[in-house]
């Protein structure tokens, strides 16, 4: 008796968390479609709505116990991806690696559920927080865990050169990953700054082509592959044609089928990240500015120049201490 | 196959062909340069609006002329990327000590016969990689040298260096600018050695400056200077450059003076700017060598259009343009900048009222 009610009360608890994180998962989506695509609020509620049903599907499969059904669900969704065409599309590469560069969406987890039911293909999926979870179940399933494997940004950069008899889809998330100013390159996305990572145009020009993302136009989503006349390229302007191609790309995804994006706050989250930074840099710029005044007027005082100085990189500290703070969250 | 194609391009043969062909195929590549010039518009309008921005006093044609230089120097750069890469290693060390001549010898002299640690930093200009593969040489007999470069993973242009390191074998430590950077760096210089930087590059930290350059500011990172500051090591500069096809020289200049106000962080910034000042002195002396043309503007202040202060002037007027410029009235920046200028003029009125 006591251990039925202690599972009742149990339940009872799973299903309030989950409703509850599925609430605050659609405010977040809402709030983050009032700042990247400037809607009113309203209007961004009703967008983040329509896409409720297929999320909470989501959300909940990786917590399902049978994996190959929670896969097999996947499979089963329905998305505004043409499936039958884009796996015609990928069929041409059947023996050969590609890459994949997908807004995380719930179309490009259903394809990746389709091209797993080819066994003699590997998958190399980016390592992230969010693919850890919506990934789980392809870790544990039997018939994909031994193909299927997350990896992080420089081990994939290796293990894409060391050589493989197995043919392999690289699978990234552009909207997803993190990523230092070093690895990254500034490009409008939404009408913003944004920083993407350089990852795929290293694997790109290292020779993992194709690579494909998504294209949308309609409320419909299709698999389009980038052309480039060279490989083996490393220039800045190489990279920066490949990732403003994918940004335009993604905008499509973003713009025409919101619901089924999953990944909205983090990508705002990025665009914070990216905000801050360049807000820092401002402000470095105004201390610099400052230094070169008290050097050249001697009037300017000693001590309010310690003092401008203290506030302006405590400024910094500040914002620099919250940028990391919700990148790491 | 793939061992005996790979023992091919580095064979004696190879480098034998290579070096036969050099004069000719130097003047090929210069005309190539030429050619890409007229072909490459975007990159030369970029070319043209970053040297008229640290050249202001240039003509047109001057500017024309020195962008014609800055590609040759760029194709024959990469050209001796390609050539030091074909090297098999007793040829690799016989180039660099027979076609490399040193300027400056009593700097680097009295840096490496020294016991105190030595940071000796060069940005990425003309022959840099030859330089830095000459300076490994003549270091060895006396210090241990290590230098700081990007891991492939993080920049795949430099995959290059490691091999050249490895193949010169005179027991150059390699330290990739990592999240270890700062505990390696210190590690080479409390053991007396040489470390090398290049101090050109920088990416997003906290620890991030601006510090003046050709007439503005620069985004400078403080790394350098940390290192010579801490290891009270001697800052020695090094620019390496071809004289012509096939014969280069690296000149050592007199070493940077350290900032000691015995504030670490003013420290830093002062030793910097001297840093970047050095640099500035050789890229107006020989501008066509500095393989960041390209990007220059990006790492500049000239976008906001403000002056630098000068002379005497009191600049109060001129922050007013700078606050504008770099946020506007209603944001969170912007409002923040006008009450920190309020302050500035509220304590710049109180001093003039005492």
């Amino acid at each position: 008796m006591t251990s039925l009610y202690k599972n009742f009360r149990e339940s009872i608890a799973a299903r309030l968390r989950m409703h509850f994180r599925d609430k605050e998962q659609l405010e977040d989506i809402a709030y983050a479609m009032v700042q990247m695509l400037k809607l009113p609020l309203q209007q961004a509620r009703d967008l983040a709505r329509e896409g409720v049903k297929q999320r909470t599907r989501i959300n909940k499969l990786p917590q399902v116990k049978n994996s190959s059904r929670a896969i097999a669900a996947l499979r089963g969704l329905n998305i505004p991806l043409d499936v039958p065409e884009a796996l015609r599309a990928l069929d041409t590469h059947a023996g050969s690696s590609y890459l994949l560069a997908l807004p995380f969406s719930g179309s490009a987890m259903s394809l990746i559920a389709h091209l797993s039911r080819d066994t003699n293909r590997r998958f190399c999926i980016i390592d992230t927080r969010f693919t850890r979870y919506y990934f789980h179940q392809f870790l544990v399933a039997p018939e994909t865990h031994e193909r299927v494997q997350l990896i992080a940004p420089a081990a994939m950069l290796r293990q894409h050169r060391a050589a493989t008899d197995h043919a392999v889809t690289y699978v990234t998330f552009p909207d997803l990953e993190s990523t230092s100013l070093d690895t990254a390159r500034r490009v409008r996305f939404l009408g913003e700054d944004y920083q993407f990572s350089t990852l795929e145009p290293l694997l790109f020009f290292r020779g993992l082509a194709p690579l494909f993302t998504f294209a949308a136009s309609s409320g419909e989503i299709k698999l389009v592959a980038y052309e480039s006349p060279k490989l083996n390229a490393v220039t800045e302007a190489d990279m920066d044609a490949l990732l403003s191609w994918l940004a335009q790309n993604m905008e499509q995804v973003f713009r025409e089928v919101p619901a089924d994006v999953l990944s909205w706050s983090e990508t705002l989250m990025l665009a914070y990240s990216m905000k801050a930074t360049t807000t820092v840099m401002k402000l470095k710029m105004v201390e610099g500015y400052v230094r070169a005044w008290k050097s050249a007027d001697p009037n300017f005082k000693d001590s309010t120049f310690a003092r401008s100085i203290v506030e302006l990189q405590k400024v910094q500290e500040t914002i620099d201490k919250e940028r990391l703070a919700a990148t790491s969250s | 196959m793939k061992h005996r194609i790979q023992r091919l391009y580095r064979s004696r043969l190879t480098h034998g062909v290579m070096q036969a062909t050099a004069p000719v195929g130097s003047r090929v590549l210069a005309r190539v340069a030429d050619a890409y010039e007229y072909l490459n518009t975007d990159e030369t309008e970029e070319l043209k609006r970053n040297f008229s921005l640290a050249f202001p006093h240039f003509s047109e044609r001057e500017v024309r002329e020195l962008i014609l230089k800055y590609r040759r120097s760029s194709f024959e750069s990469e050209y001796e990327r390609k050539q030091l890469d074909m090297m098999p290693p007793a040829q690799l060390r016989d180039f660099c000590m027979k076609r490399v001549e040193i300027e400056g010898v009593e700097h680097f002299r009295a840096a490496v016969e020294n016991p105190e640690p030595v940071v000796l930093f060069t940005p990425h200009y003309g022959s840099f990689s030859i330089g830095t593969m000459r300076a490994a040489m003549d270091i060895a007999p006396h210090k241990q040298f290590s230098i700081f470069y990007d891991s492939p993973e993080k920049n795949p242009t430099t995959y290059i260096y490691k091999g050249l390191v490895d193949r010169l074998d005179v027991g150059t430590k390699v330290l990739y600018n990592d999240r270890t950077a700062i505990l390696a760096g210190a590690r080479a210089l409390k053991k007396g050695g040489v470390l090398g930087i290049m101090p050109d590059v920088y990416e997003y930290n906290l620890g991030l400056m601006y510090v003046p350059f050709f007439g503005g500011l620069t985004v400078a990172m403080g790394g350098t200077a940390f290192f010579a500051l801490k290891a009270k090591a001697r800052l020695l500069p090094a620019y390496c450059w071809r004289r012509r096809p096939g014969h280069f020289v690296v000149r050592y200049d007199k070493p940077i003076e350290l900032s000691s106000t015995g504030n670490l962080a003013e420290d830093i910034y002062h030793t910097t700017v001297r840093v970047f000042a050095n640099l500035e002195t050789q890229f107006v002396a020989a501008p066509e060598h500095w393989i960041y043309w390209d990007r220059f503007a990006n790492r500049m202040s000239y976008e906001f259009n403000v002056k630098l202060p000068r002379g005497n002037e009191s600049w109060s007027e001129q922050f007013t343009n700078l606050r504008r410029a770099v946020a506007t009235e209603q944001s969170t920046l912007g409002r923040f900048l006008s009450r920190f200028e309020n302050n500035l003029h509220d304590e710049e009125a109180l001093v003039a009222s005492l």
